[in-house]
């Protein structure tokens, strides 16, 4: 048997040789990125069902008077995260594999494996004191991977960075506080002294748990901290947005899971509203407030990588919603829309970036048409968008209903109508991505030099459709063997393959395909009897009749989805006005006139006079008021 | 052993006076010379301070409340062999045009400055500190200025105003001190400081403090710090920023049982080295020049230091050890890589760093590792300092100070990680990496970060014995006064 801390010092060992000795073999190091990968998962599945397992390090710390000797656990929650993060890379390395341009950077598969040593470290870990050293090496990593040593993509890597390492000082006060009450650093044991503690003095605990969460949050992208999200998803190599949106958006979910929702769903004994306690409603309403947001500004996006970064943030707001309920129900549909959501956004990250890797494009408003180019990405694109909007019969659909269920079971009426407005948005953007991306008139330059990708990255496509149909239909695949960590949330109900069980009612999913694919066949019967096809010139149809010159409009500058939504943009306006990113700018603005004068204050020694008056002031006042 | 101690301080000494004698020889017979004295130097306190023994040495034989002692305990040994360390690295790799202080004029100056370093550390008596301080000083005026350019006349007056206003004070301190307490000795001063009365003692400690804190850096004492960091030749930079201002921080830690008797006082100083804190860092955030920026990057690391020394307690003591000794190696690291860099591209704008990482990738590496390790992020050593600290200000209840040091420490981490994005960004350019021996002694100091970053055990026990040390007078005092009996 392997030890998962086996398993990180080789993680480690394997980004060490890739950085100094294989920097030259792009298609080498991708090769023994997925042989890691492919041998973790292995490594993973043996471990499945031993949640007893644990070992110790041979290593003693002394942090404060806490000695502790650092170790790994097997708890059903660590092991479903990791084993989906090992598995997405997986998939993802055939991807990389057939990426390999030359303008892709080299930094990327060691850093990679930081990241996967730092997953595993965060998702195993028995004791705060890894969870806060895998956190914060995410940070950095990732820095180095989104900048790709471009100077122009710099900025949205910084940003990335900024937030990680606001998460990781929250984190770390955080812990501090609940290693010095309760003299130990353990997540478990610790996790039952906090519900004591919530459940008798809930003041005390409400600072440490307000920072936990906040840190949680601002890893998941929720308002006001998703400004990272779509700079660091356009930024990073299209290989690596899967990932980013896959995984590393789940990261804040798992803490949350982790240790926040336990503690407040069972000892929470504060005012309550709505049957439900004041912070879990807060944050429950963050949840949907960051989907409405998320969907608004991903109406008005041209980007394709940067829509889709809203749309995660989206995913990221429904999944924090149905946690926060706290109920069986809800933390049940969080986490299966949670590896729900891995799955599918990292298929749709996965066809955009096969567009890229084919047209060089992100802009939506320059592509078009690239269906019959490329059909399997198409394909899987499409049924992405199915499952990402929620319907029927994809794996979306499914835990997209428990949450309703979920939300409507604590009749929370209002939450769930916002989220409904959210999700049909969503439905609004992703059809809009589609339409610009792979419908409508190709362009000439696109006619003559796309076409499909090899085959190596079609695998990972391949699967992700069996999967995204696979999961939709039988749902019960992924629900039977999360049944031992529901039993972790006071959840022992045991679930049929196609049968879902909400509050109100209970879903059969095979009924709902057969009816899609009843409704797929009158579809293409009324298609195939009616009139034939003809195809017509694009500037013929479009520009109702007139002439296209006269607006110096050419085919080629022609996108029939350029300003797709301006009704809606102009209704939001007023919300988009204001928005979070230039408080940020204006704070940085800000910050560095500041350092302006302070430098003046060092350099210029006329200044000299108030710096000691200063000196002098500060040390009086603190005498006298501190 | 005993003849070691009085080695330590002796043979740079007498280094600088034999190199007189070489003015006409080649230059590696200077290097040469600097070179074994050093090492002997690291070696020997090395020694010490594994085989753990704690040594008093009264100077001619004077009994230790009267006489001059030196003090080479579980404390002061680790910060000895620090400081010889880096001495070594610069006497040996420094180079000879780069770092101006292999000549036989600053070669000795530099033994001169070692060998008062080493005293300054050793030292058990307040009179005989100044002394050495002083000698530091003299000795760092006149290597700052030899950097040749414009700026490092203005640095070195500037050091030269700011230092003499200090030491002035900091001598009233110690003569205030003297008439009250009737003694110059740490240790029984740290005995007898409870019988001056509150305001008398305040002030008294006020005034030593002074010159302490000017080696620290601390705010309003470092006003001379960016010019003189600008102005001085690299390996003065780095003794400005790894040597002197850990004697700094080691003279507080030595003082701390003294200052934990005045809540007063602390009350004082806390507020100030926020402001340090606060007012360094933010004017690095903004500076463009690189060793303006490691020089208020200094400051803000050893305002650090005073804050943990201030929340007190073990763990304050355990991080204001790691904090400084990880900053000692991390700042000496980015200086010769910045020597590097600046040979290099002949410039110290960091932003004409872009690309270097193609030309010398070791150098980036070595530069980012010490960047994110003065950060205080997991893997390198100073996770551990900042972590402690953070503990320590958490268990003394000083939120205020625990939420502007976590702010603080991300404007740290995006300055820092902002260089070293610049490093990798890929730029056209036909710079050659030139002086690259430079790199040989940041390798060595950032192997030892990583270790001791991936395993802060391997010399917990040594600092933990230091931390006792430091925290208990009654060690202390019993150690250098049991001498007499």
């Amino acid at each position: 048997m392997i030890s998962i801390g086996t398993m990180i010092i080789l993680a480690v060992v394997l980004a060490l040789i890739t950085r100094v000795f294989l920097m030259k073999h792009k298609l080498l190091s991708w090769v023994l990125f997925s042989a890691y990968t492919a041998f973790s998962v292995f490594v993973l599945l043996k471990l499945y069902g031993n949640w007893n397992y644990f070992e110790t390090m041979n290593l003693s710390y002394l942090v404060g008077r806490i000695n502790m000797r650092p170790g790994f656990m097997n708890k059903p929650l660590g092991w479903f995260f990791s084993f989906f993060v090992m598995a997405m890379s997986f998939l993802n390395s055939f991807f990389s594999m057939g990426f390999s341009k030359s303008i892709h950077s080299r930094n990327i598969v060691p850093h990679w494996l930081m990241i996967l040593a730092a997953s595993l470290t965060v998702f195993f870990t028995k004791d705060w004191l890894l969870f806060i050293i895998g956190w914060e090496t995410l940070g950095w990593a990732s820095f180095f991977i989104i900048m790709g040593g471009k100077q122009k993509k710099y900025k949205d890597s910084m940003s990335y960075y900024f937030f990680s390492l606001v998460s990781g000082m929250l984190l770390i006060a955080a812990v501090w506080m609940i290693g010095i009450k309760f003299r130990t650093l353990n997540i478990h044991t610790t996790t039952r002294s906090m519900i004591i503690l919530a459940k008798n003095t809930p003041w005390q605990a409400f600072p440490i748990l307000l920072m936990l969460t906040l840190s949680f949050l601002i890893k998941s992208g929720a308002y006001p901290f998703h400004i990272w999200a779509p700079r660091a998803h356009k930024s990073a190599p299209a290989d690596f947005s899967p990932f980013i949106s896959g995984i590393m958006i789940k990261f804040g979910i798992f803490g949350l899971l982790l240790y926040v929702i336990p503690i407040v769903s069972k000892g929470y004994a504060g005012y309550s509203i709505f049957g439900m306690p004041v912070f879990a409603w807060v944050f429950s309403w963050l949840g949907i407030i960051t989907s409405a947001i998320a969907t608004v500004l991903a109406f008005s996006e041209n980007d394709a990588k940067r829509l889709m970064a809203y749309s995660s943030v989206a995913n990221a707001g429904y999944i924090i919603t149905a946690i926060f309920l706290g109920t069986a129900l809800g933390i049940k549909g969080g986490l299966l829309h949670a590896f729900n959501h891995m799955i599918f956004k990292a298929v749709i990250f996965m066809t955009i970036a096969a567009v890229v890797y084919r047209t060089g494009e992100t802009d939506m408003n320059k592509m078009g048409g690239l269906a019959y180019k490329m059909p399997i990405t198409f394909m899987t694109f499409l049924l992405g968008i199915i499952a990402a909007a929620g319907i029927a019969p994809m794996n979306g659909f499914v835990s997209k209903w428990m949450i309703y269920q979920a939300l409507l079971g604590q009749k929370h009426y209002f939450m769930t109508v916002a989220m409904f407005f959210a999700s049909t948005g969503a439905f609004l953007y992703l059809y809009r991505a589609l339409h610009a991306i792979f419908l409508g008139q190709i362009r000439e330059v696109h006619e003559r030099e796309v076409k499909e990708v090899p085959f190596l990255m079609q695998i990972p496509m391949w699967i992700g459709m069996i999967l995204m149909f696979g999961l939709g239909v039988f749902p019960g695949y992924l629900l039977r063997p999360m049944m031992p960590l529901m039993k972790t949330f006071g959840s022992s109900i045991s679930e049929s393959l196609n049968v879902v069980q909400g509050s109100v009612g209970s879903l059969n999913t095979l009924f709902s395909t057969v009816i899609f694919i009843l409704g797929v066949v009158i579809a293409a019967a009324i298609f195939f009897l009616s009139a034939k096809t003809h195809k017509t010139p694009m500037m013929d149809n479009y520009t109702s009749g007139e002439d296209p010159e006269e607006w110096n409009v050419t085919p080629n500058k022609y996108q029939f989805s350029y300003g797709f939504y301006e009704p809606i943009t102009k209704m939001f306006a007023w919300a988009l006005k204001r928005s979070v990113d230039k408080a940020y700018f204006k704070a940085s603005y800000i910050l560095k006139i500041i350092g302006r004068e302070i430098n003046m204050i060092f350099t210029d020694h006329n200044n000299w006079g108030y710096a000691a008056l200063l000196g002098l002031l500060a040390m009086i006042i603190g005498g006298l008021f501190l | 052993m005993n003849t070691y101690l009085t080695l330590l301080i002796i043979l740079p000494v007498f280094a600088a006076f034999l190199m007189y004698f070489f003015r006409k020889a080649d230059n590696w017979i200077n290097i040469a010379i600097m070179s074994f004295v050093t090492l002997f130097g690291t070696v020997s306190s090395l020694v010490m301070l594994f085989s753990q023994g704690s040594e008093v040495v009264a100077l001619g034989g004077w009994k230790p409340p009267y006489g001059i002692v030196l003090v080479g305990d579980r404390l002061s040994l680790i910060f000895v062999a620090l400081i010889y360390l880096i001495t070594y690295l610069i006497a040996q790799f420094g180079g000879i045009e780069r770092t101006k202080v292999n000549d036989h004029k600053s070669g000795a100056l530099f033994m001169l400055l070692t060998a008062a370093a080493a005293g300054m550390i050793l030292t058990g008596d307040l009179f005989n500190f100044f002394v050495f301080m002083e000698l530091a000083a003299i000795s760092s005026y006149v290597l700052i200025a030899k950097g040749g350019c414009r700026s490092s006349y203005t640095g070195a007056l500037k050091y030269i105003f700011t230092g003499g206003l200090a030491s002035m004070l900091m001598l009233l301190g110690i003569g205030i001190l003297y008439n009250t307490t009737g003694t110059l000795n740490i240790a029984h001063l740290m005995l007898r400081i409870g019988l001056v009365g509150d305001s008398l003692r305040w002030l008294a400690l006020g005034l030593v403090l002074c010159g302490i804190l000017l080696k620290m850096e601390v705010f309003p004492f470092n006003l001379w710090v960016p010019e003189s960091y600008k102005g001085a030749p690299a390996g003065m930079k780095i003794v400005l920023g790894s040597i002197l201002s850990t004697v700094g921080g080691y003279t507080l830690i030595r003082l701390y049982p003294i200052l934990i008797q005045n809540p007063g006082l602390i009350k004082m100083l806390l507020p100030l080295a926020l402001l340090s804190l606060i007012l360094a860092e933010l004017a690095a955030y903004r500076e463009k020049h690189i060793n303006r920026l490691l020089g208020y990057s200094s400051a803000g690391q050893m305002a650090l230091v005073m804050l943990a020394i201030l929340f007190g307690g073990r763990m304050g003591i355990y991080a204001a050890i790691f904090i400084v000794i990880a900053h000692a190696l991390a700042k000496a690291v980015l200086f010769f890589v910045g020597a590097h860099f600046k040979k290099s591209t002949d410039s110290s704008m960091w932003e004409s760093y872009r690309g270097l990482s193609k030309t010398s990738p070791i150098g980036a590496v070595l530069f980012t590792v010490a960047a994110l390790s003065l950060t205080g992020i997991p893997g390198m050593m100073g996770f551990w300092g900042k972590l402690s600290m953070i503990g320590a200000g958490l268990a003394s209840a000083k939120y205020f100070s625990i939420g502007i040091i976590l702010i603080i420490t991300i404007v740290e981490g995006v300055y820092f990680l902002r260089i070293s994005g610049t490093l990798y960004q890929s730029n056209e350019s036909d710079v050659k990496a030139k002086a690259s021996y430079l790199l040989i002694p940041a390798v060595i100091l950032v192997l030892i970060i990583v270790l001791i970053g991936f395993w802060p055990g391997c010399i917990s026990k040594i600092i933990n014995g230091g931390v006792s040390a430091a925290e208990r007078s009654s060690e202390y005092a019993k150690l250098v006064l049991d001498y007499l009996l």
